[in-house]
């Protein structure tokens, strides 16, 4: 299965280490688009399919948290399995990430391996 | 089975049907397999020191001495050999830690960075690991079925592989450090 | 304000540090006290803010061919291929991810709010009230204070 990956993270060079990891790890002639905030992302996931969503908390204009509220709201984007990859490994902050629908957490720093172990589980596939 | 043994600062590949590679004494050392399932064609280097520019012209003599140019050297000798990179299992074994009185960096730790960092750079993730520790490993590889064993001083051998015992799903997995 | 034993800063900001150079940057750093880091060398140095549990100033600098050689090995390209744009993201990157391991590794119940790291002509120097540290890394240093409010 060929997936989409929307990568959301405001540093350019974050959103291309985990766009090196997929490539790498194997997922099936994935297709990677990029959002540098929460905001960006609503846009491309309202025109684009998406398969999962891997995304940041800390963004100018909208933060993660605020994307994944809208994205849960939304009955056409709520089952969109989404990955949290951030610095906020606060319990407070998984909790809430969790409520709000997210199916993984992977506080940064991770190593490319971590990285891919995990999202192989979100996928619920094993390359 | 046709047994190959790999020396130390050494790299042998392996397409025969029944073949094996070992490598003994690693200690600081690491040793780096590869396979690829599809073709059933595997290698294995053993490297001490994790830079070439620490000495230039061993590196040029005997570049499986090093991490930076031994792994490319066993990625291409097993590309030349019909093995695709894409599909190579890779696991790295050893980097021990070896006490030295002038201690500044731990040299089983920096050659263990030094292979993570060089594969990164020629596109390529590990698929399990066992480093660290403070006893010395022997590492063999089955070509036929992948399947590595590693053995700890005179302990009894264990397999290491991505679909059965430890994986590098919590980041570096050290034992004893 | 929750008051923390100065040790205990530096130790979570050491662990942050090792954390983030071995996972990401394949690299090892080690705390010392007698380099200079910047040694009359250009440097990028990148300043952020945390607030709501914890409230301060978070800095991190390297000398520019340091920067550029860790965005190398982030990124697993050569450094010549490595742009100025490139190695200050990175800087702001790893500022971004030892400020926030430390400080979820601290107060790991609280909240944590984190402005976007921001290059800045400030220099990184031991000030009264911050804590400061020098690490050698395998291919060069950085600097990091933290100053609690």
């Amino acid at each position: 299965m060929a997936y989409r990956v929307l990568v959301v993270d405001d540093s350019p060079v974050m959103r291309g280490f985990i766009r090196r990891v997929i490539r790498l790890s194997g997922f099936d002639a994935a297709e990677c688009l990029e959002a540098g905030d929460g905001e960006q992302a609503l846009a491309r996931l309202r025109s684009e399919p998406v398969d999962v969503i891997l995304t940041d908390i800390n963004m100018p204009v909208m933060d993660g948290e605020e994307l994944m509220r809208q994205l849960s709201i939304d009955e056409r984007l709520r089952n969109i399995p989404t990955l949290v990859v951030s610095t906020d490994a606060t319990k407070l902050r998984v909790d809430r990430m969790t409520e709000l629908g997210a199916q993984g957490y992977l506080s940064k720093p991770f190593s490319p391996e971590m990285l891919r172990s995990e999202l192989e589980r979100v996928l619920g596939c094993a390359t | 089975m046709k047994s190959t043994v790999v020396g130390i600062s050494d790299c042998q590949t392996c397409a025969e049907a029944g073949g094996e590679l070992v490598t003994y004494a690693l200690g600081s050392c690491i040793a780096v397999s590869a396979w690829d399932p599809s073709r059933r064609i595997g290698g294995l280097l053993h490297f001490m020191l994790p830079d070439s520019g620490l000495d230039a012209r061993r590196a040029e003599q005997n570049p499986c001495m090093f991490a930076d140019t031994g792994i490319p050297r066993l990625l291409d000798s097993l590309a030349r050999q019909g093995a695709d990179r894409r599909r190579l299992i890779i696991t790295l074994t050893g980097g021990a830690q070896v006490l030295d009185p002038q201690r500044v960096f731990d040299i089983g730790r920096r050659n263990h960075l030094a292979a993570k960092k060089t594969l990164w750079k020629l596109g390529a993730m590990v698929a399990a690991e066992e480093v660290g520790g403070t006893v010395s490993r022997t590492v063999r590889l089955n070509v036929d079925t992948g399947r590595l064993g590693i053995r700890e001083g005179g302990g009894t051998e264990k397999e290491l592989s991505p679909r059965a015992g430890k994986e590098v799903a919590n980041g570096v997995s050290r034992v004893g450090r | 304000m929750i008051a923390l034993d100065r040790a205990v800063l530096m130790e979570a900001v050491n662990a942050a540090v090792n954390q983030a150079m071995e996972a990401m940057f394949f690299d090892a750093a080690e705390p010392v006290c007698d380099c200079e880091c910047s040694d009359g060398r250009e440097m990028i140095t990148v300043c952020l803010w945390f607030h709501d549990a914890m409230d301060g100033e978070f800095m991190l600098a390297t000398p520019v061919p340091t920067a550029v050689a860790l965005a190398a090995s982030f990124m697993g390209c050569e450094p010549h291929e490595v742009d100025r744009s490139q190695a200050e993201q990175i800087v702001c990157e790893l500022a971004n991810i030892i400020c926030g391991s430390a400080l979820s590794s601290l107060e790991p119940a609280a909240e944590l709010r984190l402005s976007s790291p921001l290059i800045t002509p400030r220099a990184c120097t031991e000030e009264e009230g911050a804590i400061y540290q020098h690490y050698r890394l395998l291919d060069g240093c950085l600097a990091v204070s933290l100053r609690l409010e």
